[in-house]
């Protein structure tokens, strides 16, 4: 039951983010859906992710991107004219491309679970040190790439954003 | 590697450096050109020499510098092979060579190619030696190229000259026709035996079926013929005269043209097994002989008519070869060599002092003037008349008194009549250039060569006087024969002696023939006995006959040169014109016009491109969908 | 619930995320609908690692959210560079890209 509710905010503030004029619009738009993609986390149980995801994309990112609307006094930018051919094909396209994600989805229907976290595992630990204990562990190479790539991103957007090249 | 492969590297590595050095540094080296030329083949002819009195005193070997082509079971290495044949052309080779780059030195003096020229007959010197050397098919196949290539860049040393660069390319082509033959019979010989080295390949001749053999021998023939000029090929040779007179002497004189007969010689196994083919090479040679001494009756350039005396005596070679006398072969090569060699230097001192003038109708009475060049001439023209005891005597009776005694009568006549004509046109020479009345123009101050030519001149003189006594006793007692004799126990007897008629009576009969030559054009040109006019006259279809050449240039011409020239105009003109540029600017236009549709896509918008590049996902996801 | 409905969901996220980027003309909504497409990935993942009782899925997500802040602050900035460039944030504007 609470799928389908999730279910229906995410895809019409999905919707609503694409299809409205202003920018600041979609952007509320857009952190609706994440809220409504993190509560998705808490039906599967990664409650550790519903967190993140609420704290990452709705905090962090998403005030960036309201701050550079603003920045930019983007708010009123709406007499942009349409390319209805290009909409068309794109149309068209992401037709097509939801039929093929359809067809392997029922292509994959078959497999059967292989790993020991079932639900019941990861309770019982609890799913934000299985995390931290996999995140330091086994994955602790693209852990620490990761934390470069980050570094790399803020030189990259310092520079980007300087006055002059 | 021991002491004797160092040796035998040495000799080819000095004239190859003189080559690299010369033809990279020789702007900066001014005069010295001509000594590090000279001296670089000096030394390797002393190299050759030691060589020599090593391989003479114990026996050949093979020398291996390194491995050249290994795949899978074509093996071949940069060796060589060293026998008793290959010493003596070796020593021939570089002592020839060395005493040409003495004289160049004089010759060639002032002119702006000096260094140029050094660069080329060392490299020239480089590819002979290494020809002699191999040890396998393919070696040799490279350096009988590259000796023609040599050939062909010295012959159009004056390429500003349109007669020279045009005699440089009838060599080369007309040596393309013998050499695609060589080149043919070399991969016979791969597909036949599996190996192309020497010793392998001779050792399973006697295997292989009998026209597998023929064929072989015919296709290396074949190369040889174009190499050494021989009928039908022969024609290149004159026209080659465009050259710079040493480089007459070395390359188409002693060294290169006879690489021919050494290469019968060499593969006298594969020869010998064929009696047919080598009948072809005994006939072929006996022929050329004649023809060329019959042309040379009646030409007017100097250097013309010993290139056809040259021509002349290499069919002497051949026919020797031809009946299985190796050994006789190799020392006529080696005495022409000498002789045929001093005659160009000569000559070319004649033309020196004359101002570059060859025409025999514009000379005489320079023996005065020029009395080393006038003796030294002289001597030569003594010996390649076979006058004893000059060497050509020994050697040239080597061969006519075996093609008597094995019974090849006329190829015998051939000779002798030739041996007559031989003498006529070469003292034709000496009476009209060195006595008789002047012709010469008063403007051309005749003086005599300096000592830097005049004594490579007497050197060659009296070798060539002395050299022939290696031919003593006569025939198959000789030193030369028992000498070289061990190198070609291993070929096949097809054609035994069947007389036994002693030398002096043999030699008695050629001595008369060269002495009648003498004679005749003694009356000739001296006494004037006969009137030359009404001579011509009387005999007008042979004068003409022998004057153009048996008009073998104008056949080529019509039969073969014209219908290509005609077809090559017909496809520069319909086939090129038409059919390939038609395709050619047909393809252009296609892809000019595609493309120009193409090209919208490159819209430079990024959003098409991302739209692009989400259609290709699609096209992805369902390709890997279906598969 | 089944985990098809979930994909199915998670498809239906991805396609709008990826029309919002072709058709939009707006830089920082073509940028908003590229994270609604790493979001529609993430859904995918977290449901198919809860599916198959593994963790690596989860795991997946975090470097997604990592790719993804850095990705914003990148593309951020290009805005800004972008509208600075041009006076505009229409991406018909960054026609530029075939010399």
């Amino acid at each position: 039951m609470l799928f389908y509710v999730f279910s229906i905010i995410a895809i019409y503030s999905a919707l609503m983010v694409i299809l409205s004029r202003n920018p600041l619009t979609s952007a509320l738009y857009l952190v609706l859906c994440f809220f409504a993609i993190a509560g998705f986390y808490v039906i599967l149980d990664m409650e550790f992710l519903a967190a993140m995801q609420v704290l990452v994309y709705a905090g962090a990112i998403m005030v960036l991107v309201v701050l550079v609307i603003m920045l930019l006094n983007l708010a009123n930018a709406k007499n942009i004219p349409k390319d209805f051919h290009q909409m068309f094909i794109a149309v068209i396209s992401f037709i097509l491309l939801f039929f093929e994600i359809f067809l392997y989805a029922i292509k994959g229907s078959g497999k059967v679970p292989t790993g020991i976290y079932t639900t019941a595992f990861i309770k019982t630990i609890g799913n934000t040190q299985i995390i931290g204990e996999f995140l330091f562990t086994k994955y602790i190479f693209p852990f620490e790439v990761a934390s470069i790539l980050l570094l790399i991103a803020i030189i990259g957007a310092f520079i980007f954003a300087r006055r002059k090249f | 590697m021991d002491t004797k492969d160092l040796l035998v590297w040495s000799i080819p590595f000095f004239p190859m450096l003189g080559a690299i050095l010369l033809g990279v540094f020789g702007k900066y080296l001014k005069n010295y050109a001509g000594y590090i030329g000279s001296i670089s083949i000096v030394i390797s002819f002393l190299f050759s020499v030691a060589l020599f009195i090593t391989v003479a005193s114990t026996h050949g070997f093979t020398a291996i510098l390194y491995p050249w082509i290994y795949a899978s079971t074509f093996k071949t290495n940069i060796s060589t092979y060293i026998d008793r044949l290959s010493v003596i052309m070796l020593v021939m080779v570089t002592g020839v060579s060395a005493l040409v780059h003495i004289y160049s030195i004089g010759y060639m003096k002032g002119d702006k190619g000096f260094a140029r020229y050094f660069s080329y007959m060392n490299l020239f010197v480089f590819s002979m030696i290494m020809l002699v050397l191999a040890n396998n098919f393919l070696l040799l196949y490279v350096f009988w190229e590259a000796v023609g290539f040599c050939s062909y860049i010295l012959i159009g040393f004056w390429y500003e000259k349109k007669s020279a660069s045009d005699a440089a390319k009838k060599a080369f082509i007309v040596n393309r026709v013998g050499d695609f033959g060589f080149g043919l019979g070399v991969m016979l010989i791969f597909v036949s035996t599996g190996t192309l080295n020497y010793t392998s390949v001779f050792g399973m001749m006697p295997s292989l079926p009998g026209y597998l053999v023929t064929i072989i021998a015919l296709l290396l023939f074949a190369g040889a013929v174009g190499k050494s000029a021989q009928f039908p090929l022969h024609i290149w040779l004159p026209d080659a005269m465009e050259g710079p007179t040493p480089v007459s002497s070395l390359i188409h004189a002693a060294t290169m043209v006879t690489a021919g007969v050494y290469l019968v010689a060499r593969c006298h196994v594969i020869f010998s097994y064929s009696p047919f083919a080598s009948h072809v090479v005994a006939y072929i040679g006996g022929f050329t002989a004649f023809l060329a001494a019959f042309i040379a009756l009646t030409q007017y350039d100097i250097k013309r008519i010993i290139a056809y005396s040259t021509i002349s005596q290499l069919g002497y070679m051949f026919m020797a070869v031809g009946i299985g006398s190796y050994a006789a072969g190799i020392f006529h090569l080696i005495s022409h060599a000498v002789f045929k060699g001093l005659l160009f230097l000569t000559a070319g001192s004649v033309m020196h002092a004359m101002s570059g003038e060859l025409d025999l109708r514009k000379m005489g009475k320079l023996y005065s003037k020029m009395k080393i060049t006038a003796v030294t001439f002289i001597v030569g023209a003594l010996a390649l008349s076979g006058i004893p005891p000059f060497s050509g005597f020994f050697s040239k009776d080597a061969i006519l008194a075996d093609t008597f005694n094995k019974g090849y009568y006329i190829l015998w006549i051939m000779g002798e009549v030739t041996a007559f004509m031989t003498a006529f046109y070469i003292f034709r020479i000496i009476f009209r250039v060195f006595f008789g009345e002047s012709h010469v123009d008063p403007s051309v101050h005749v003086h005599e060569s300096s000592k830097v030519m005049t004594i490579p001149m007497i050197i060659l003189a009296s070798l060539a006087a002395v050299v022939g006594f290696i031919g003593i006793p006569p025939f198959d007692h000789s030193l030369f024969y028992l000498f070289l004799h061990r190198d070609f126990q291993n070929s096949f007897v097809f054609s035994p002696f069947v007389n036994y008629y002693p030398w002096f009576l043999l030699s008695s009969i050629s001595v008369l023939a060269g002495a009648l030559g003498i004679y005749t054009a003694y009356l000739f040109y001296i006494k004037q006995a006969f009137d030359t006019e009404k001579i011509k006259r009387i005999f007008k279809p042979v004068y003409e006959l022998s004057f153009n050449k048996v008009y073998i240039d104008e056949i080529y011409d019509q039969l073969i040169v014209t219908p290509l020239k005609n077809f090559s105009v017909y496809l520069w003109r319909v086939v090129d014109t038409f059919v390939i540029d038609g395709a050619v600017n047909g393809l252009a236009q296609g892809f000019a016009s595609f493309s120009g549709r193409v090209r919208r896509v490159q819209n430079g918008m990024v959003m098409s491109y991302a739209l692009t590049l989400m259609i290709g996902v699609i096209a992805l996801l369902a390709y890997y969908f279906i598969k | 619930m089944d985990i098809n409905a979930y994909l199915i969901v998670a498809g239906i996220l991805f396609s709008i995320g990826g029309l919002g980027v072709l058709i939009r003309k707006n830089l920082i909504v073509v940028f908003m609908s590229l994270e609604l497409m790493f979001n529609a990935a993430n859904l995918g993942f977290v449901a198919v690692s809860g599916y198959l009782n593994l963790i690596s899925g989860d795991i997946f997500v975090i470097f997604v959210m990592v790719v993804a802040a850095a990705e914003a602050a990148i593309a951020l900035g290009i805005a800004i560079a972008f509208y600075r460039e041009k006076g505009t944030i229409n991406i018909d504007k960054a026609n530029e890209l075939k010399w």
